[in-house]
């Protein structure tokens, strides 16, 4: 048997530890393993941070407030919080006795000191312009009158205040204690209240999360981020494997216990032996992003022309192998604001789009279609769609990039169409915040569509919120700035043996709740 | 020899130099920004200005250039926009993983592809000679990934004999460390078997025809005994030169390997470095690439006296 260096060991474990428990003896350490595509930024939240560091940073830190499974906002360190009618104050009472992995408790004083850090300039902190006033309420105050009540004044009203403290990107604004940071305020590494801690960290081998023994789990379900945090092994080992066909080797090896899948390997791995395979349409969104001040695509008519040609129905199955459904909204059907107003769209109709071409005049002039080769089926929509414009008329050109030089054209704009992807948004305002500005990347910069942006992130009220995002959409749909393909699936392969992984909308693997059967 | 091996270190100083200045200006002329594909779609463009300003990479590039060579003559390799690791330790903990990859898989392939190359050379035109080419055309024509995979399916998935990922640092558990190398050691010798074997097996012809192998058989030598004493180290001399370039090329990444075995070594971290446009490691591990070649081919060229006595060094 190998050392509990190696996967092998993680794995026979598991059925250790079932074995082991019911004599009463021996009881080996329980190790999830994980293949993991990217190694970690750094572990300072909210600061050293992709998508794939802030997953793990959310196992270690937490905040006052989460996401839960369906995108609504619940308390986490907070117990509950209360709103002033002009909307400007929160107040948020504290839980009692939450320690911190150094055993001190946490008190209003923490959550006060971590939010001043996070808004010194020196930190870094990407999410600062959320609460200075430049892209969101200016936080005009932070109050301790007690150890666990905390006041936040506003200066603006704001809808996504709450949305944007939870949110992943921004640390979830974690709530830390002073020895993160040593003597001079250099980050040392995040002394949270999350149910994990940092283990080893080896680049371009592995990160261990390691259980927080004295965890303060809140009683209530657990619900996305919000809710219980049970830890249930004593490690989760995230290896580092880039490559899928290795994972997937590794996995089929013994040497790794749950990973993420393609589509295109869905029908083997559900060969697999003691296998399950689950899945949950999450908020990415897929799509092609089209250049309105581009001569060309400047005419409505001829982005609706190719709204009109391209089939999503058949690009989705396609991609997802049948397993996820198209939509045309940039908001994601897991979210509690979308209805039935977010299906509407123009439908699949070569010949009305060869109709509006004619009467836009269009003579087959060049489009041309970026598109890379990382995973995520950025190519393969972008092939399809191609061949669709082409059937209806339209002369598409594809152009296959490397991400990062894809990447260049995105933020500077220059470029008349290209399959992308958009990481998720939880709020249905940020949702069509990420396409709508007058910045080059944003590619709706209608003052109307702009306008309408504003009052969705500021109005709170649930109804007319939902006016709004439904006003928005049937705008982006007529003025057609992208052409939404739908919301990916992401596909999980994990062993018979391991109980309580819940796939979520949020793309987000979560690894509390999660163990042996 | 010291004063040679002297010269042939400064002589390279302006050579590392040359290289450097143009991986320098090259990496940055590739389209992608780091500071852009560190924050993806996320950020607004001051956020994404304001890491330019910290990565430095607002400045211009000759005053990137001599920041960096400045840090340089300090020890300090920056730290890795990637990972913010320092990029010195960074490089040589990798460096390590590579360096015992390779000084294995070539000991590995000198030591089968060497006797194989003599072997057919001294039964040319035999069945023997016929089957250690033939053997030595099938590896060579066999992608090193390929070979890599099927290894990992089948003594990893089929048998489950080996670790399929992982690595152990054979100072900490040598049993083990062994057990992670194995696979990739094999994969990657089998390639370099291939080519010593027909670099050998040409050398050696070339020897046996010398005048001196018919006088050394002639005073009733053993075939053994010329092929050993007389033929194998002017025969291993133009191997020698092919086996320094190779090495040097391992050294600086065996990428392909590293990756279908999940290995952390300096080969994975240039790619990846390049993806992420990660300048300050990719500037370190060429530097470091650059210095490995100068070193194998110094240390070629010092063996060449040993194999081939009219060889002098000066």
């Amino acid at each position: 048997m190998l050392t509990a260096t190696t996967g092998r060991f993680v794995l026979s474990s598991l059925t250790a530890a079932l074995l082991f428990s019911t004599t009463g003896s021996v009881q080996a350490e329980v190790v999830l393993n994980v293949a993991y595509t990217q190694d970690l930024r750094g572990t300072n939240p909210g600061v050293d941070r992709d998508g794939n560091t802030d997953t793990v940073h959310m196992h270690v830190v937490e905040g006052l407030v989460a996401y839960a499974a369906d995108f609504s906002i619940k308390p986490m360190l907070a117990e509950a919080w209360t709103v002033s009618d002009d909307g400007l104050t929160y107040t948020f009472k504290l839980r009692e006795g939450v320690p911190f992995h150094n055993g001190e408790i946490m008190t209003s004083e923490h959550v006060k000191w971590s939010w001043d850090r996070f808004m010194a300039p020196e930190t870094k902190w990407r999410c600062r312009s959320y609460f200075t006033g430049e892209d969101g309420p200016e936080v005009v105050s932070v109050e301790t009158p007690d150890p666990l009540t905390v006041v936040y004044k506003l200066a603006s009203r704001s809808a996504t205040f709450l949305g944007n403290l939870a949110r992943f990107d921004c640390g979830n604004t974690a709530v830390l204690h002073t020895e993160s940071v040593d003597a001079d305020g250099n980050w040392l590494e995040p002394v949270g209240t999350g149910p994990f801690k940092f283990g080893d960290i080896k680049y371009g081998r592995y990160i261990d999360l390691l259980k927080f023994e004295d965890y303060a789990s809140r009683s209530d379900p657990q619900d996305g981020y919000a809710g219980a945090k049970e830890v249930l092994v004593d490690k989760v080992r995230l290896q580092i494997l880039p490559e899928p066909s290795v994972s997937k080797a590794a996995y089929l090896a013994g040497d790794i216990d749950l990973l993420s899948i393609e589509p295109a390997d869905l029908a083997e791995m559900e060969l697999a032996p003691d296998t399950q395979i689950l899945s949950a349409e999450t908020a990415v969104w897929d799509t092609l992003l089209i250049n309105t001040d581009d001569p060309v695509l400047q005419d409505k008519r001829i982005r609706q022309a190719m709204a009109q040609a391209i089939d999503r129905e058949q690009i989705m199955a396609i991609v997802s192998e049948g397993r996820g459904r198209a939509n045309p909204s940039p908001l994601p059907p897991v979210s509690s604001f979308f209805t039935d107003a977010e299906w509407e769209q123009l439908p699949f109709d070569p010949e009305k789009a060869k109709a509006l071409l004619d009467e836009a005049g269009y003579d087959g002039q060049p489009i041309e279609l970026l598109t890379n080769k990382r995973s995520g089926a950025y190519y393969e929509r972008a092939l399809i769609a191609q061949s669709m414009l082409k059937e209806a008329g339209i002369n598409a050109e594809l152009k296959v990039l490397e991400w990062g030089t894809q990447l260049d054209a995105y933020t500077s704009g220059e470029y008349q169409m290209q399959s992308f992807s958009y990481s998720p948004r939880l709020d249905p305002a940020l949702s069509f915040e990420m396409i709508t500005g007058e910045q080059s990347r944003k590619v709706w910069n209608s003052p109307e569509a702009i306008a309408l942006l504003d009052q969705a992130m500021v109005v709170s009220d649930k109804v007319e919120r939902q006016g709004i995002i439904d006003e928005l959409h049937r705008r982006f749909i007529d003025e057609v700035p992208a052409i939404g393909i739908g919301h990916r699936v992401e596909f999980y392969a994990i062993r018979d043996s391991i109980d309580g992984f819940k796939p979520w909308g949020a793309g987000k693997q979560i690894f509390w709740g999660v163990g042996p059967k | 020899m010291w004063s040679y091996i002297l010269k042939r270190l400064l002589t390279a100083i302006p050579t590392i130099f040359l290289v450097l200045l143009i991986v320098f200006t090259l990496i940055r002329l590739i389209p992608g920004d780091p500071a852009e594909l560190m924050l993806y779609e996320l950020d607004d463009p001051a956020v994404v200005q304001q890491m330019r300003e910290e990565l430095g990479l607002d400045k211009p590039i000759p005053v990137q250039f001599f920041i960096w060579l400045g840090n340089l003559a300090t020890g300090d390799l920056g730290v890795s926009i990637r990972t913010q690791e320092p990029v010195l330790p960074a490089l040589l903990e990798r460096f390590s993983v590579t360096a015992t990859l390779v000084f294995l898989a070539v000991s590995m392939a000198v030591m089968i592809a060497v006797p194989a190359g003599m072997i057919a050379a001294s039964k040319q035109n035999s069945r023997t000679d016929f089957a250690i080419v033939l053997v030595a055309i099938l590896k060579l024509s066999l992608p090193s990934f390929w070979v890599g995979l099927m290894l990992l399916l089948f003594f990893g998935v089929y048998l489950q004999w080996l670790p399929t990922v992982g690595y152990v640092e054979l100072s900490t558990d040598f049993g083990l460390g062994v057990l992670y190398l194995i696979m990739p050691v094999i994969s990657l010798a089998l390639t370099e078997i291939a080519v010593l074997t027909r670099m050998m097996r040409s050398g050696t012809l070339e020897v046996l025809r010398l005048e001196y192998v018919t006088h050394a058989r002639a005073k009733g030598l053993s075939e053994a005994a010329v092929l050993s004493r007389h033929v194998f180290k002017n025969a291993f001399a133009p191997a020698l030169t092919m086996l320094g370039l190779v090495m040097a090329s391992l050294l600086g990444g065996a990428a392909v390997t590293e990756t279908v075995f999940s290995l952390p070594g300096i080969g994975k971290l240039v790619v990846d470095s390049i993806y992420a446009r990660d300048y300050p490691m990719l500037q370190g591990a060429l530097l470091l690439i650059a210095g490995v070649y100068v070193v194998v081919n110094l240390l070629v060229d010092l063996l060449y006296g040993f194999f081939d006595p009219r060889v002098t060094l000066k």
